[in-house]
């Protein structure tokens, strides 16, 4: 009786969301359709190391970055705790990437889309140390990106021209950058609206060590994670999606490395509106290391795929629900069952910030 | 950014060039103004995006006023753009004649600069 009110009342939510999605400006939904978890963390270091996103800073030059390196360590040579870092390597060594470039040479698409991470936070239980991060993300190729198609930026420079004033006595600052808004928004709306589902392909690696002392050098290593995550169009209504993770972690509780592996599928189709989708996912994760376990039943080693099916709705900018049904792979022994899923999943229309 | 005046080297024709060193979209527009008129009049008007070199040259005397206008755009809201406009003469960049214009876009991915400077 409890799951059948659970069932009813999940469905409710989904409903009460399908509306409220569909009072969203379409084109806005159109700009983070292209989402979900099939790919690689924007902050890779934050994978490893639990710091709220808000606390990072983001230096643009060398001088900067190397003003908040020294900043991070203190009078007595040790680490500082909450730091956060994210920068751009091609701003740090000097090396701009010009639009051109940007379109047409792939090794400078690719390093400006490079992004590095780090972060630090106080170890749990024990505030003296630090868990010490650090992380990379490399975008490959992404189509669904208005900045390298020469024609979309073409049309959207040349809507410019108008907001020019007709003399430098008569500019109006506020107007004009109001006009130069307009065809940005417009444009990529309709790019975003034609390759929403178009192919894109990500890497990123994460790593983290324990500092004890906050030392640096008095390190154990705490785990590494790898992602390569890519996106294939499907015709016009919907796209593939693949992940593939890669992890090695210590778990707190047993103080045990977990070695697994991930691989996972999704297929997302647009339900006419891009404020609505459907989507059937599957995910292949076996344990690597399951020598280490015959001596603790209570781990289930066999447990290695996991489903889900359902609806998502866009509910705001850059944030869907999502509810359907699925089943993980437990690690811990009787927790098997079909479970509900609804929540809220965020979109990745953040994702090329740095630049 | 304010720009200093640039200063001229002799009566040769001033080269100037729009450099842009992100990945942005620019449309600019350029005036000139003689020193006995009150009119601007448009040099030139283009944008980066296209197969048209961002140079060319004119002529121009001291107290001339040079103003430029840069509409800049990207995706990417509160992203760092380059720019540099550069006048020169004779293959020398005039001294003030590098004119850097960096900054980041706005949340809706725009920026704009105008700029005027009298020659020296």
């Amino acid at each position: 009786m409890k799951t059948k009110i659970t069932i009813v009342l999940v469905l409710f939510s989904g409903i009460i969301f399908f509306v409220k999605a569909q009072e969203n400006n379409i084109g806005e939904a159109t700009e983070d359709i292209i989402q979900n978890t099939y790919s690689v963390p924007t902050i890779p270091a934050l994978e490893v190391v639990a710091l709220d996103p808000s606390n990072i800073s983001r230096p643009a030059t060398a001088k900067e970055f190397v003003a908040s390196i020294y900043n991070g360590i203190d009078a007595n040579g040790k680490i500082k705790q909450g730091l956060g870092f994210e920068v751009k390597p091609n701003y740090i060594f000097n090396e701009p990437v010009t639009l051109q470039e940007y379109q047409n040479d792939r090794f400078r698409y690719i390093l400006e889309n490079t992004q590095l991470s780090i972060a630090t936070l106080a170890t749990s239980g024990d505030s003296t140390s630090t868990d010490l991060s650090w992380g990379i993300r490399l975008v490959l190729f992404d189509k669904t990106d208005p900045m390298q198609d020469s024609v979309f930026t073409n049309k959207v420079t040349n809507a410019f021209l108008k907001c020019a004033p007709i003399g430098p006595g008569e500019s109006d600052e506020e107007k004009e950058l109001k006009c130069l808004a307009e065809p940005v928004k417009e444009y990529k709306e309709e790019f975003i609206q034609e390759n929403w589902n178009a192919s894109w392909l990500m890497l990123a690696y994460a790593g983290g060590i324990r500092l004890s002392g906050s030392e640096l050098t008095q390190g154990e290593i705490i785990g590494h994670k790898i992602w390569l995550a890519g996106g294939l169009r499907m015709a016009h209504w919907g796209q593939l999606g693949c992940q593939a993770q890669w992890s090695r972690s210590l778990k707190e509780e047993s103080n045990i490395y977990f070695s697994e592996l991930g691989i996972s599928s999704r297929v997302t189709v647009k339900l006419g509106k891009p404020t609505i989708n459907y989507f059937a996912e599957a995910t292949f994760k076996p344990l690597l290391n399951k020598d280490e376990f015959d001596d603790q039943p209570e781990v289930n080693t066999d447990a290695s795929f996991a489903w889900s099916s359902g609806f998502e709705f866009k509910v705001a900018r850059g944030i869907w629900a999502t509810t359907g049904l699925g089943r993980d792979a437990e690690r811990i022994v009787g927790n098997n069952n079909i479970q509900l899923l609804s929540g809220f999943r965020l979109g990745i229309s953040d994702k090329q910030r740095l630049k | 950014m304010s720009q200093k005046d640039p200063v001229l080297n002799n009566s040769a024709p001033i080269d100037w060039s729009i450099i842009v060193n992100s990945v942005h979209g620019v449309a600019y527009k350029l005036w000139l103004q003689k020193p006995d008129s009150d009119v601007w009049e448009v040099l030139l008007e283009g944008v980066s995006t296209d197969q048209i070199v961002d140079s060319g040259n004119f002529s121009a005397e001291k107290g001339t006023k040079f103003s430029y206008w840069l509409g800049i755009g990207s995706t990417q809201p509160k992203s760092t753009f380059r720019i540099s406009v550069v006048l020169s003469q004779e293959g020398k960049v005039l001294e003030n004649g590098l004119m850097q214009e960096n900054g980041k876009v706005n949340d809706e991915g725009v920026a704009r600069r105008l700029v005027i400077v009298t020659f020296r």
